[in-house]
C-alpha cells in the first residue's frame, strides 16, 4: 500500500511539472445546442494531457497551455463530448445532449464496429463507467436490473457464479449464453464441489477472471439474427465485452487508480416463531434439536449435559437475533490501477487489480482473492496493423459448504430458538465440544464452519493476438488467434467425528469418518478466425459492407481427481490419509469446430441497411457425414426520422425514429461423446442417499465391464433456434422521451436433451432431439429526463420485459430439469418449461366437494405418486427494472430498482424449519391437537367423515412433510422487488482537481441489495438463492443455501 | 502484388483445412469409456451382481424384510415407516437393477455368443431366472418387447403374467433340450458356480421347477407333470449364491446389506415380534443368527408396524421406544443368494406332498438341516416330537408345514422370495387381531398369536386389514412408457397367480 502511495506521489508532481511548460492562453465560450445558453461547469482539456479547467457560470473559461498544444476537448455529464482543435486563441464550443448515441457505434459478432442505426435488431450496451460505478466483484451484477430481457442472478457466497439466462431458456441443457471478449470465446464452465443437497460449493466460473474496470462496453446480443454469424454456439445468445485500449495521447501516460472498500451483511434471515422452545412432541427435553417444546415462560432452566458436575443455566424464552448474530460483517477491498497511452502508431493498455472479500461467515472461512494483470497493445505499421491482449488472473476461494448432513446451516437450524448461538463459538470449551454438546441429533456450528471447508485456486489466460491489413482501402483482412486457458484446483474437506459411545452426546449417525478430496481441471479453448471485410460505396447512396471468413475452435478439458473417503489422523487432509486407498478418478474432453460464414450489409442513404448473414458449422460433436449444418439471418432497419429528412418532411416533437426487423438462425451442437454406445466401467446402482454408495467393481480381483445404461444417439441434430424480432426506437423533445421496444418470437426446434428412458428397453436414457420450445416475448426500455436545467437533471428510465414459453412438442411424457428426489422442475409438452412436480396431498371428490384424505393418524396422506402442479412455474410472469439517475453540479445520485413478478421456488430453509418447529406456520391452533378441516378417511374402502385429530406428539413430522399441502408447501412465491443498488457519487470539480495535480476525482457510496420485498408468504428466503448450477436447474430453488448479502462500498477513482 | 499472394495463400490454406477437416473433426470417441468389448462374457459379472444386489439390496431386501415381519421400524427414527404404513412404493432401484444392469448385459451375452455354448446357458438361465422375480413381484411387465432400446422401441408394450410364464416355461424347455456337454465357462466371469457347467444345468432344471410350482393356484396347474419333472431329478446341489468372500470393507466393494449398515441405516430396523415370538416359543436354534440378543441375553422384537406408539406395551416400566429390541447385524462374509438347496428341497417336498407322496418329509427334513446347516447351528428341529416335525396331515397341513419353514428359512438370506412365496401360499396366516388401543397392544402382549402374521399397525387403514401385495409400477416406467398402463392404486394388486383365497 506504501509503496502504490509513493507512485501516486510520483504521478501527481510529474503531472504538476508538466503543467510548468512553456504556454499560451485560450479563451471561449461553451453555450448549449438547445438554447444557446452558456453552460457552466464544462470542463475544458488539452488533449492528451491533464492540462484542463471548467467554464464559470456563463459558461466562459480562460486556460493557458503548451503552445504545441493542437486540441481541447470539452466534457461535461449529460452532453456529447467535442474535440475542436485550437485556431487562435478563442475556441467557442456548441453542447449537445447526448442520451442516446444516434450515430453510436456499437460492437457486433466477430468484434466489427457497426452504426447503431445500421443495426436491425435489439442491442444493448452498458458502458465502462456505468460497469465500473457498480463496484461489482463479478461484470455481470453490474447490468442487473438494467438490461430488458436478461435474466442475472447471483449466487450467494463470494466468488459465487452469476446465473444468466437472455430472453428465457429454450434448452433443457445450458441456457448460458456465450462470452466473447474482445473477438475471443471464453470458457465460463462452473466449478463445483459436492452435489446440490451434499457440501455444495459454487466456485464461480470462469467470467469471474473479468476485472469490471477494464472493460471499456458490454453488449448484450440477445437475438439469432444477431448472434448468427456465431452459428452453433449462439442459441442462447452473446455477451460481447469490449475491453479498454490506449488511445493516441501524443506519448503522454494517462494512470487511472479505482479502489473501494466495501461491507458485507446478510440479507434476508427467515422469520421464526417465537412461542415455543425447546423440545420435541410437547415435552421438554434438554438434548432435543427442536422447538417442540412447551410455551416459553422466561424462567431460568437448565440445558446442556451435567459436565463434570456441573451445568449451565439461562432463560428459556426466544432469542431474537441469534441466526443473524452468528453471522460477522464482511469486509471487501479492491484496488485497481491502469496506465494507457500512445501515439498515432502504437497504444497500449495496462492494469493490475486485486480483490480481497471477506464474506459473512465468521472469521476467514469464507473468502475470495482476486489478482488480475491485463496488457493490451497495438501497432500500426504501413498497412498492417497488430494488436495483442493478454490477461492474466489467479483467484483463490474459500467456501463454506451448503446442504444436508453436518453443514452450517443444519447445525445452525437444529439449535433451539431459546438459545444463543454464538455463545456456542468455543467449540472446543468443556460444554460445546462435540462430546458434549448438548443435543446428539446435531453438531456445534462452529465445528462445521472451522473444521469443514473447501478451497480452490483457479489461474486463468486468455488474450489473443490480432493482424489487420488493409490489402486495399476498400479491403480489409483480418486474422486473430484467441486463447484461453484455465486451471483449478480444488480441495473440499470434511473433519472426521468421532464420538465415543459413552459420550452424552452419542450418536451414530453423527459420527462421521471424514473425508477429502482434490481435483485438478484444465480446461483450454483455442479459437482461430480469418476474414476479409470489404466496403465500398456502389454509388452516392448505395453501400456496401461485406464480410466473409473462417473459423477454427477447439476446446478441451481434463480432470484428475482423488479422494479419501474415511480419515485416519483427525485434522490432515491429504490423500495418504485415508483408512482405505484413495479413489482415483479422471475425466477428459475435446471438441472441435469448423465454420464459414459471411455477412454482406447494404445502406441506402443512410436510412435504409439491410443484412444478410449465413454461417456454415461442421461439429465434431456430431455424428460423422451429418455434422455440417447451415445458419442463416437477415436484418432491415429503417431510420425513419433520417428518411423523412431527406424527403423534407417535418417531424415535429420526434427527434428519431427507427423500425427494424430481424430473422436468423442460430444452434447448438451437442455435448461431446453422445453419439457412440460405449461399455462403461461395471457397477450397479443404488440409490444416491447419503453415505450409500454404488456396488463397484472390480471385487476379488475381477474387474468388468457393462453396456451403458445410456444409450447412444447415431441419429442426433443440432438444436436449431429461429427467431423473428421486431423493435421500434424513437425519441422526441429533443431526445428528453424515448423508448425502444421488441418483440420476439423464437423457436428452439429438436432441443437436445438426456431424454430419460423406461428402463424396460434396457437403457435408462439416451441423448436425443427430444422436442421443441418456443420463447416470445416483449421487451421495452423507456426513458424520461423529466428535468433538466443547467445544474440539475433528472433521467428515469424503466425497463420491462414479459417472456411467454412453452414445450410445444416432446418426445418424452416430461423431463427432468432439477431438483431431487421427492421435489423438481420438469418440462411437460404444451405447458411452460420448469412445472414444479412432487407428491401432494390426497383430495377426493365426494358429491362436487373435495376433501382432504387422512390416514388413521388423522394425518394427510400424500399422493402416491409425484403430481406435475400445472400452476406451479419456476417463470415470472415479468420482470421489471427501474432507474432514477439525478445529477447536481457534480454530485449524481442513481437507483435501480429490480423486480420479478410471479413464479414459484422451493425452499428447503422452509422445509427444515417444519422439522425443527421453528417456522411461523407451526404455532397453527396453539399447537393443540386438531382435526384437519373438511377431511375424510377410508375406512374398509370407503370415504368416511375423519373425526380424529393430528395429535401434538405427530406435529413435527406433519409440518415437516409440507403441513395440509405436503411437500407442496415448500413452493412458495418467487416475486421480489430488490434495491439492487443506489449510488452516490461526487467528482471533484475539474479546477480543483487540477490544483491537486489530477485529471479527475471522483468518488462514490454505493448500497446494493439493500433492501428486498417479497410476497408475504415468503418470510424465508432471498429468492434469488439457489444451489443447484446456474442454469434452469438452478431456478428450481435453494437446498439449505447459505444468505445472501448486502454491501455497503465506499470507492474512489483518480485519474491522472 | 505481395497482398494477393496473401490472399492466394490464404484461399489454399483454407481448401487444404476444409479437405482434412473430416480427419481433424474425428474427435468424438469417448476416452472415458471402452469403445468395445472383445469377449462378450466381460459383462456378466456386472449382470450377477445386479441380480445379488436386486435381492437383498435397497427394495427388495428391506420390504422383503418387514412384509415378512422379519423386521418393522425403529421407534425413533423413520426411514422405513413408509414399509409398514403400507405406502405406495414401487422397488425401482431393484427394477433398474434387474432390467438395464441384468437382463440388457445377459441379453449382450447371448448375442455374442453361440447358442448352446457355456456363456449362452448362464446368461440365458439367469435372464429366466431375473424375468421370473421381475413377474413375480409387479405382475404384468412389459417382456416380449422389452430389451430392444437399441432398435429404437423406447415404449415396449405391457404383458400379462400368465403370457410371460408360458415363454419363460417354454425358454427353459428350450435350453434344457441344448448339449452343453462340450462347453465351457470362464471362471473369472462367473461369481455364482466358478464356471461349473453341470451346475448351471442343474441350476436351469430348478428353475424350471420353481417356474412350474408358482403357478400351483392357477387352472392350468397340473401336479402330476411336475412330479413327473421332479422325479427327474438333477437339481442344484449346491446353493446358487455370490460368495460372501468376495465383500471388501470399503464403500462401494460391501455386500449391499452392510452398506446400508454402514450408511447408518439399521438404526432403523428392530427385530418383529412375528419371528421372534415364532422363534423363540419353539426354541429354534436358528435366533441367535438372524437377531442379536439384548443385553439380558434374551431376544425381543416389536408389534409389527408400532413405532408411533408411545406407551409401555408390557408395562415393564420401560416405554416401547425406550424398549431394547433385538436387532439385526449383518457379516461382511454374508452371500447373495439367487436359489438355495433348502428352498429347491422345500419344492420337492411340496410337490409330492401336493401328490400325497411320502417321499415329501425326506425332502422337507432335507430342507430345514440344509438351512440349520447355513447357519451353523447344532441341533434339530425336525425330529420326532419337535417343533417342526413333518406333520404327515393334510394335504394342507403339510404345504403349511413347509411354508412355515421355508418362511423361517428365508430370513436374512431370501427376503423377496419369501413375500412372493407367502402370496401364493398365504402362510404364515394373518391374525385377525386389529391393535389400535393401548388395550389391544397388552391383549396381543398376553396372547401373541405366534405363527401368524399381525397387520401392521401403522397400516392398518392402509389396505383395509390386508397385507401389501406388489409393489406399484416403477416412475421410470409410468412416465416414460407411452404404451403403459393405468398406475396401480395401491400395494393391494395381486399378480395373476395369486389366486388362493385368504389373507
Amino acid at each position: 500500500m506504501k509503496k502504490i502511495a509513493l507512485m501516486l506521489l510520483g504521478i501527481a508532481l510529474f503531472g504538476v511539472l508538466v503543467a510548468e511548460a512553456q504556454v499560451k492562453s485560450i479563451t471561449g465560450t461553451v453555450t448549449s445546442a438547445e438554447d444557446d445558453m452558456g453552460i457552466p461547469g464544462v470542463s475544458v482539456s488539452v488533449k492528451g494531457t491533464t492540462i484542463g479547467t471548467v467554464t464559470n457560470l456563463d459558461g466562459v473559461y480562460q486556460l493557458e497551455v503548451p503552445s504545441d498544444a493542437a486540441i481541447l476537448v470539452f466534457s461535461f455529464v449529460g452532453m456529447k463530448t467535442q474535440e475542436i482543435e485550437i485556431r487562435g486563441s478563442e475556441v467557442n464550443a456548441v453542447m449537445e445532449a447526448d442520451l442516446v448515441g444516434i450515430d453510436e457505434v456499437v460492437v457486433t459478432a466477430m468484434g466489427v464496429s457497426r452504426q447503431k442505426k445500421s443495426i436491425g435488431y435489439a442491442s444493448t450496451s452498458v458502458g465502462g463507467d456505468e460497469i465500473s460505478e457498480a463496484k461489482v466483484v463479478n461484470p455481470m451484477n453490474a447490468l442487473q436490473g438494467k438490461v430488458a430481457g436478461v435474466d442475472i442472478s447471483s449466487a450467494p457466497g463470494p466468488g459465487a457464479t452469476q446465473n444468466v439466462i437472455i430472453r428465457g431458456a429454450s434448452s433443457f441443457g445450458s441456457n448460458q449464453p456465450l462470452y466473447v471478449i474482445d473477438g475471443v470465446p471464453i470458457t465460463n464452465s462452473q466449478v463445483t464441489t459436492g452435489s446440490a443437497l451434499n457440501n455444495n460449493v459454487d466456485f464461480g466460473s470462469g467470467l469471474n477472471a473479468v476485472n469490471p474496470d477494464d472493460i471499456q462496453n458490454m453488449t448484450v446480443l440477445k437475438g439469432a439474427a444477431a448472434t448468427a454469424l456465431y452459428g452453433s454456439r449462439a442459441a442462447n445468445g452473446v455477451i460481447l465485452i469490449t475491453t479498454k485500449s490506449g488511445t493516441n495521447t501524443d506519448g503522454q501516460m494517462k494512470i487511472s487508480y479505482d479502489g473501494s472498500v466495501s461491507m458485507l451483511r446478510v440479507g434476508r434471515i427467515p422469520e421464526r416463531q417465537d412461542e415455543f422452545g425447546q423440545g420435541w412432541s410437547g415435552h421438554h427435553a434438554l438434548d432435543e434439536n427442536g422447538n417442540w417444546g412447551p410455551r416459553y415462560d422466561g424462567s431460568d432452566r437448565v440445558w446442556g449435559y451435567v459436565i463434570d458436575n456441573s451445568q449451565q443455566i439461562k432463560p428459556y424464552s426466544f432469542v431474537e437475533s441469534r441466526i443473524r448474530d452468528f453471522y460477522d460483517f464482511g469486509l471487501s477491498h479492491k484496488n485497481s490501477v491502469s496506465a494507457s497511452g500512445g501515439n498515432e502508431n502504437t497504444t497500449y493498455f495496462m492494469s493490475f487489480s486485486h480483490n480481497n472479500v471477506d464474506g459473512v461467515m465468521p472469521e476467514d472461512v469464507d473468502t475470495y482473492k482476486r489478482s488480475t494483470l491485463s496488457t493490451k497493445g497495438s501497432h500500426k505499421w504501413g498497412k498492417i496493423n497488430l494488436t495483442s491482449s493478454v490477461n492474466y488472473s489467479n483467484e483463490k476461494t474459500k467456501a463454506v459448504p451448503s446442504g444436508q448432513g453436518s453443514s452450517v446451516f443444519r447445525s445452525l437450524w437444529e439449535i433451539p430458538e431459546d438459545y444463543s448461538i454464538v455463545d456456542l463459538k468455543d467449540y472446543k470449551s468443556k460444554f460445546n465440544n462435540l462430546n458434549n454438546y448438548f443435543t446428539p441429533y446435531g453438531v456445534n456450528p462452529y465445528f462445521s464452519l472451522f473444521e469443514n471447508g473447501s478451497e480452490q485456486v483457479r489461474h486463468k489466460v486468455y488474450g489473443k493476438v490480432q493482424a489487420d491489413i488493409n490489402i486495399t482501402n476498400e479491403l480489409l483482412l483480418t486474422y486473430r488467434f484467441g486463447a484461453d486457458l484455465e486451471s483449478t484446483n480444488t480441495e473440499a474437506w470434511q473433519a472426521k467425528i468421532d464420538i465415543p459411545t459413552d459420550a452424552p452426546s452419542y450418536n451414530d449417525q453423527k459420527n462421521q469418518p471424514g473425508n477429502y478430496s482434490v481435483n485438478k481441471r484444465t480446461r483450454y479453448e483455442t479459437n482461430h478466425d480469418a476474414f476479409l471485410n470489404y466496403t465500398k460505396d456502389l454509388s452516392e447512396k448505395l453501400n456496401l459492407n461485406a464480410l466473409v471468413g473462417i473459423n477454427f475452435n477447439q476446446r478441451g478439458y481434463t480432470r484428475v481427481g482423488g479422494e479419501v473417503l474415511a480419515l485416519d489422523v483427525p485434522g490432515y487432509y491429504n490423500l495418504t490419509n485415508g483408512l482405505a486407498d484413495p479413489i482415483a478418478s479422471q475425466y477428459k474432453m475435446e471438441r472441435r469446430l469448423f465454420g464459414a460464414f459471411g455477412n454482406v450489409e447494404l445502406g441506402y442513404d443512410d436510412y435504409l441497411y439491410v443484412t444478410l448473414t449465413a454461417r456454415n458449422d461442421w461439429s465434431s460433436t456430431l455424428p460423422a457425414g451429418e455434422n455440417s449444418y447451415f445458419y442463416p439471418g437477415a436484418t432491415a432497419s429503417l431510420v425513419l426520422s433520417e428518411m423523412a429528412k431527406k424527403m423534407d418532411m417535418e417531424l415535429g416533437v420526434i427527434d428519431f425514429a427507427k423500425a427494424r426487423v430481424a430473422y436468423g438462425w442460430t444452434g447448438n451442437d451437442a455435448a461431446p461423446y453422445v453419439i457412440y454406445p460405449v461399455f462403461e466401467k461395471g457397477y450397479v446402482g443404488n440409490p444416491g442417499y447419503p453415505n450409500v454408495d454404488d456396488l463397484e467393481l472390480p471385487l476379488n480381483s475381477i474387474n468388468s465391464w457393462m453396456i451403458s445404461n445410456q444409450l447412444g444417439s447415431p441419429n442426433l441434430a443440432p438444436e436449431i433456434t429461429k427467431e423473428f424480432e421486431v423493435g421500434l426506437e424513437m425519441n422526441f423533445f429533443k431526445n428528453r422521451i424515448g423508448f425502444d421496444f421488441s418483440y420476439y418470437n423464437r423457436l428452439t426446434d429438436g432441443l437436445i436433451s438426456n431424454q430419460p428412458l423406461d428402463p424396460t428397453s434396457g437403457y435408462t436414457s439416451i441423448v436425443s432431439n427430444i422436442g421443441d420450445v418456443r420463447n416470445k416475448g416483449i421487451e421495452a426500455l423507456f426513458f424520461v429526463s423529466p428535468v433538466r436545467t443547467e445544474d440539475f437533471e433528472w433521467k428515469m428510465s424503466f425497463n420491462y420485459s414479459k417472456n411467454k414459453n412453452k414445450v410445444e412438442t416432446l418426445a418424452e411424457g416430461e423431463i427432468f430439469l432439477g431438483g431431487f428426489g421427492g421435489a423438481g422442475i420438469v418440462a411437460v409438452e404444451g405447458k411452460e418449461m420448469g412445472l414444479f412436480k412432487t407428491q401432494v396431498t390426497q383430495t377426493v371428490t365426494i358429491d362436487g366437494v373435495e376433501h382432504i384424505v387422512v390416514d388413521g393418524n388423522g394425518m394427510p396422506v400424500a399422493t402416491a405418486d409425484e403430481v406435475v402442479l400445472e400452476d406451479k412455474s419456476v417463470n415470472e410472469k415479468f420482470r421489471a427494472g427501474f432507474t432514477n439517475d439525478f445529477s447536481y453540479k457534480n454530485w449524481s445520485l442513481a437507483a435501480t430498482f429490480d423486480l420479478r413478478y410471479g413464479g414459484y421456488i422451493y425452499s428447503y430453509q422452509k422445509d427444515y424449519m417444519g422439522w425443527t418447529g421453528s417456522g411461523p406456520e407451526t404455532v397453527y391452533n396453539n399447537r393443540q391437537p386438531f382435526v384437519i378441516p373438511n377431511s375424510v378417511r377410508l375406512v374398509n374402502g370407503e370415504y368416511v367423515e375423519n373425526d380424529i385429530p393430528v395429535a401434538s406428539t405427530d406435529l413435527h413430522t406433519f409440518y415437516s412433510a409440507g403441513g395440509f399441502e405436503q411437500t407442496d408447501n415448500f413452493f412458495i412465491d418467487r416475486s421480489y422487488l430488490k434495491l439492487r443498488d443506489i449510488v452516490l457519487a461526487y467528482e471533484l470539480p475539474a479546477g480543483f482537481a487540477k490544483r491537486l495535480g489530477v485529471a479527475k476525482i471522483r468518488a462514490s457510496v454505493v448500497a446494493s441489495n439493500i433492501l428486498l420485498w417479497t410476497p408475504k408468504e415468503n418470510q424465508y428466503i432471498d429468492p434469488e438463492t439457489t444451489t443447484f448450477g446456474n442454469d434452469i436447474s438452478a431456478k428450481f430453488g435453494e437446498f439449505g443455501a447459505n444468505p445472501t448479502n448486502q454491501s455497503y462500498t465506499f470507492g474512489l477513482s483518480v485519474m491522472f | 502484388m505481395k497482398f494477393k499472394k496473401i490472399i492466394y495463400m490464404l484461399f489454399i490454406a483454407i481448401s487444404t483445412s476444409l479437405v482434412g477437416c473430416d480427419e481433424w473433426l474425428d474427435v468424438n470417441k469417448d476416452p472415458n469409456n471402452l469403445s468395445e468389448l472383445t469377449s462378450p462374457e466381460a459383462v456378466m459379472p456386472v449382470a450377477q451382481l445386479a441380480i445379488g444386489n436386486a435381492l437383498m439390496g435397497w427394495d427388495m431386501g428391506f420390504a422383503g424384510a418387514l412384509w415378512s415381519q422379519y423386521w418393522t421400524q425403529d421407534h425413533t427414527s423413520s426411514q422405513f415407516k413408509f414399509l409398514d404404513e403400507y405406502d405406495e412404493t414401487s422397488f425401482s432401484t431393484a427394477y433398474t437393477n434387474l432390467v438395464p444392469f441384468a437382463l440388457n448385459d445377459l441379453k449382450a451375452i447371448k448375442a455374442n455368443s453361440e447358442v448352446g455354448s457355456g456363456h449362452y446357458l448362464v446368461a440365458e438361465a439367469l435372464s429366466i431366472y431375473t424375468w421370473q422375480v421381475i413377474t413375480d413381484t409387479w405382475g404384468d411387465i412389459p417382456y416380449f418387447e422389452a430389451l430392444k432400446g437399441d432398435e429404437g422401441l423406447f415404449s415396449p408394450k405391457f404383458d400379462s403374467q400368465e403370457q410371460i410364464y408360458a415363454d419363460l416355461l417354454a425358454r427353459v424347455d428350450a435350453l434344457l433340450e441344448m448339449n452343453f456337454s462340450s462347453a465351457d465357462i470362464s471362471d473369472d466371469y462367473d461369481f455364482i458356480y466358478n464356471g461349473n457347467v453341470s451346475a448351471w444345468v442343474a441350476f436351469a432344471k430348478s428353475l424350471k421347477l420353481k417356474l412350474m410350482l408358482r403357478l400351483s393356484e392357477t387352472s392350468g396347474y397340473n401336479n402330476a407333470e411336475v412330479l413327473a419333472f421332479a422325479k427327474e431329478g438333477g437339481f442344484i446341489t449346491e446353493t446358487a449364491k455370490i460368495s460372501g468372500e468376495i465383500w471388501e470393507p470399503k464403500d462401494g466393494k460391501r455386500h449391499p446389506m452392510v452398506e446400508f449398515d454402514d450408511a447408518g441405516y439399521f438404526d432403523n430396523v428392530i427385530a418383529s415380534k412375528t419371528i421372534i415370538e415364532f422363534l423363540n416359543t419353539n426354541s429354534d436354534p436358528r435366533i441367535g443368527s438372524l437377531f442379536t440378543a439384548t443385553s439380558a441375553g434374551t431376544y425381543v422384537g416389536s408389534i409389527q408396524g408400532d413405532f408411533a406408539y408411545d406407551g409401555d406395551t408390557d408395562g415393564n416400566g420401560t416405554a416401547d421406544q425406550d424398549e431394547e429390541y433385538s436387532l439385526v447385524e449383518f457379516d461382511n462374509k454374508s452371500d447373495l443368494i439367487l436359489m438355495s438347496t433348502w428352498e429347491v428341497n422345500f419344492y420337492l417336498a411340496e410337490v409330492y406332498a401336493r401328490a400325497g407322496d411320502s417321499a415329501a418329509k425326506s425332502y422337507y427334513d432335507a430342507a430345514v438341516q440344509a438351512s440349520l446347516d447355513y447357519w451353523g447351528v447344532s441341533g434339530s428341529v425336525t425330529g420326532a416330537g419337535e417343533y417342526a416335525e413333518w406333520p404327515a396331515g393334510t394335504v394342507e397341513e403339510n404345504i403349511k408345514a413347509i411354508a412355515m419353514q421355508k418362511w423361517v428359512a428365508y430370513c436374512k438370506v431370501q427376503h423377496i422370495e419369501s413375500f412372493i412365496e407367502r402370496n401364493r401360499t398365504k402362510y404364515p396366516s394373518v391374525n385377525a387381531v386389529e391393535i389400535k388401543t393401548p388395550a389391544d397392544r397388552t391383549d396381543v402382549y398376553l396372547n401373541f398369536p405366534v405363527g401368524d402374521f399381525t397387520i401392521s399397525v401403522a397400516g392398518l387403514g392402509k389396505l383395509s386389514g390386508n397385507l401389501p401385495s406388489s409393489p406399484i409400477y416403477p416412475n421410470a416406467v409410468i412416465t416414460r412408457n407411452t404404451n403403459k398402463p393405468q398406475q396401480k392404486t395401491s400395494l393391494g394388486q395381486k399378480v395373476w397367480w395369486d389366486q388362493k383365497s385368504g389373507k
